[in-house]
């Protein structure tokens, strides 16, 4: 397994542990993991897959619950508008 | 597990936590044919999410247990519907699979309850029990500053294990009677003095 795990969330390159959720990654980047139909950002709240406010676009596919999928190399995440 | 499985288990446990970890090794121990499904990454729940690989000997010695009776442990799988009798439908990352059973056991567990409040959707409030399964999922929190607010002893043990990775916890406010403040400190000396005010305590 490898030491680190470098993906992007918003264009920003990060590097984290190996085990790191990609809801903890967008939150270590200070990036809203979606915006709201009001237009307010959300940040995650459950943290453990409940409350769906973790939802952001991973590699393509929108509506991804970020605290319950770990990040991969090369993931391109970015915030669910 | 594969793409588009169709798996079929004498007994099935929906829910990963301790006690879906207890019945699904009791079950499989009496030699019948076990499946644990569980949305998260590997069994343990909330409680000891990050134990059992993390060195929790409790969450070790039921692992041990599950492998032994060879429990199936389906992990990343999320059950999202019933269409018949003995039949569930669950998602994973990429497909749907079909899990088939004689019993069913449901140990789902519980989750905290977020009364609203003005803010209460801004990035960074986070539910109590969500900021440290967060912790246990590699966020940093050193040298952040936190308030820990709402009510219920989980915020004094918050509050302490947020102190105990470095974050400075500004203000613990419980909302509770000074009656059941003071049972708390009786109950829980290690969380430090808890003083009331008002309708509020704070965990010091």
């Amino acid at each position: 397994m490898p030491s680190v795990v470098a993906l992007t969330v918003n264009g920003i390159s990060i590097e984290v542990a190996p085990g790191t959720t990609v809801a903890v990654a967008a939150m270590q980047v200070g990036q809203p993991c979606r915006i709201s139909v009001t237009g307010t950002p959300r940040g995650p709240l459950c943290g453990m897959g409940i409350c769906f406010e973790c939802r952001m676009t991973i590699n393509g596919v929108s509506h991804c619950r970020t605290c319950q999928i770990f990040c991969e190399s090369g993931m391109d995440v970015t915030t669910n508008e | 597990m594969s793409n588009g499985a169709r798996r079929k288990f004498d007994v099935l446990v929906v829910g990963g936590g301790p006690a879906g970890m207890a019945a699904a090794a009791r079950a499989g121990e009496s030699g019948v044919h076990v499946g644990l499904v569980d949305d998260n990454f590997s069994p343990g729940g909330q409680i000891w999410r990050g134990g059992v690989e993390g060195g929790n000997p409790h969450a070790a010695a039921w692992m041990e247990r599950l492998q032994a009776a060879q429990v199936a442990k389906l992990c990343g799988v999320r059950v999202f519907h019933q269409p018949e009798p003995g039949l569930l439908l669950a998602e994973t990352k990429d497909t749907v699979c079909e899990l088939r059973y004689d019993k069913l056991i449901l140990a789902t567990g519980a989750r905290e309850r977020f009364l609203p409040f003005p803010g209460w959707t801004l990035p960074n409030v986070i539910g109590a029990g969500g900021l440290q399964a967060m912790v246990k999922s590699g966020l940093s929190i050193h040298g952040k500053r936190v308030v820990v607010a709402g009510t219920g002893p989980l915020l004094v043990a918050v509050a302490a294990s947020l102190r105990k990775d470095g974050v400075a916890v500004l203000e613990s406010l419980n909302a509770l009677t000074k009656a059941k403040g003071t049972r708390w400190q009786a109950r829980f000396p290690a969380f430090g003095e808890i003083k009331q005010e008002g309708d509020f305590a704070r965990a010091y």
